[in-house]
């Protein structure tokens, strides 16, 4: 049942993304691609370059090009931008260590804050631990605490 | 014993960082080709591999060596270039066939609209399309702008900013030509 229901969640997520990537709009592509002269995402910038990848996206989405292949097109050949042009880090080759990085640094992170708590708790002395091996009291001094304790009592 | 070997990896991690930071810094020129050129000096030009607009090969400077190279970076949308657009075309016609060979380079462009800044200017010499890495190995700090580039792949001067005339052009070439 779970199963069942993992793998409809999953057709659900799927559907939009894949009629994204076949039938992508103008507004997901300027928002997802970055101007390289400004460094501002493209649906916020005016600057020429921006605007020259903009009619260039109106007029592939209108030839029927798939997402991927607009902006393959734009970062490589014919037009070569290169890869400053998007928003995000791509998710394979050397751009995957952009997304790779930060999820090993958590990882490491929690490990060794994991590490540092285990060996804090067995370091850590206990209150018996410390009452068993501090010092004995002072026989005069016990005596007196007693005394006190007895007239307290009373 | 964990805590040593946890101290030597950590160790080891920022010296690869300031290994890279090294490499790095020490692989950029940074600009100085074009302070160089301008100070008088001649410096070995840096070499380069790009696709070409005009066709789908790639061009590499190696490739033009024993000629010498009037290396133009420019832009579609960038109006002075648009003013020194015919001198170029004119100049390349001039001067081909005499050992100089014109390169363009289109930076931070489309394909079609530099292809049709080709055809309304009458550029027919190769140009080759960039993102702006070979703007920062030259020093160049706006558009237009031409470098000369001797028959033994070296730059010298003069460095064209701006709009290159007529005049300064063939001033540059026979400079190149002579060195």
């Amino acid at each position: 049942m779970r199963l069942l229901l993992l793998a409809a969640l999953a057709l659900a997520c799927a559907g939009p993304a894949l009629a994204s990537e076949q039938h992508p709009t103008q507004g997901e592509l300027e928002a997802e691609l970055v101007c390289p002269q400004c460094h501002e995402p493209l649906d916020e910038s005016n600057s020429p370059i921006a605007q020259q990848m903009k009619a260039y996206i109106r007029q592939h989405i209108a030839m029927g090009w798939t997402k991927s292949r607009i902006v393959d097109s734009l970062v490589g050949p014919p037009n070569n931008l290169g890869p400053s042009v998007l928003g995000v880090p791509r998710k394979h080759g050397f751009d995957l260590l952009a997304w790779l990085l930060p999820l090993a640094g958590i990882a490491v992170g929690a490990l060794a804050l994991a590490g540092g708590a285990w060996a804090w708790s067995r370091n850590r002395p206990s209150n018996k631990l410390v009452l068993a091996d501090g010092p004995a009291l002072d026989p005069a001094l016990e005596r007196r605490v007693d005394e006190e304790l007895a007239r307290f009592d009373s | 014993m964990a805590r040593r070997g946890a101290q030597v990896v950590a160790v080891a991690v920022v010296l690869a960082l300031l290994g890279v930071l090294i490499w790095d810094v020490a692989h950029q020129s940074g600009g100085k080709v074009a302070a160089a050129v301008d100070k008088g000096e001649i410096v070995v030009a840096p070499p380069f591999t790009r696709h070409r607009v005009d066709t789908t090969e790639m061009l590499s400077l190696a490739s033009l060596r024993g000629k010498v190279v009037v290396l133009n970076f420019w832009q579609s949308y960038c109006a002075p270039c648009t003013e020194e657009a015919r001198t170029l075309a004119e100049g390349y016609r001039r001067w081909v066939g005499k050992d100089v060979v014109f390169l363009g380079v289109d930076e931070q462009d489309l394909r079609s609209p530099a292809l049709k800044f080709m055809h309304r200017f009458g550029i027919t010499y190769p140009i080759i399309a960039d993102n702006l890495a070979l703007t920062g190995h030259y020093g160049v700090t706006g558009y237009p702008e031409t470098f000369f580039i001797d028959r033994r792949g070296r730059v010298v001067p003069p460095h064209i900013v701006g709009p290159a005339s007529r005049k300064k052009l063939d001033e540059g070439i026979r400079k190149a030509l002579r060195t």
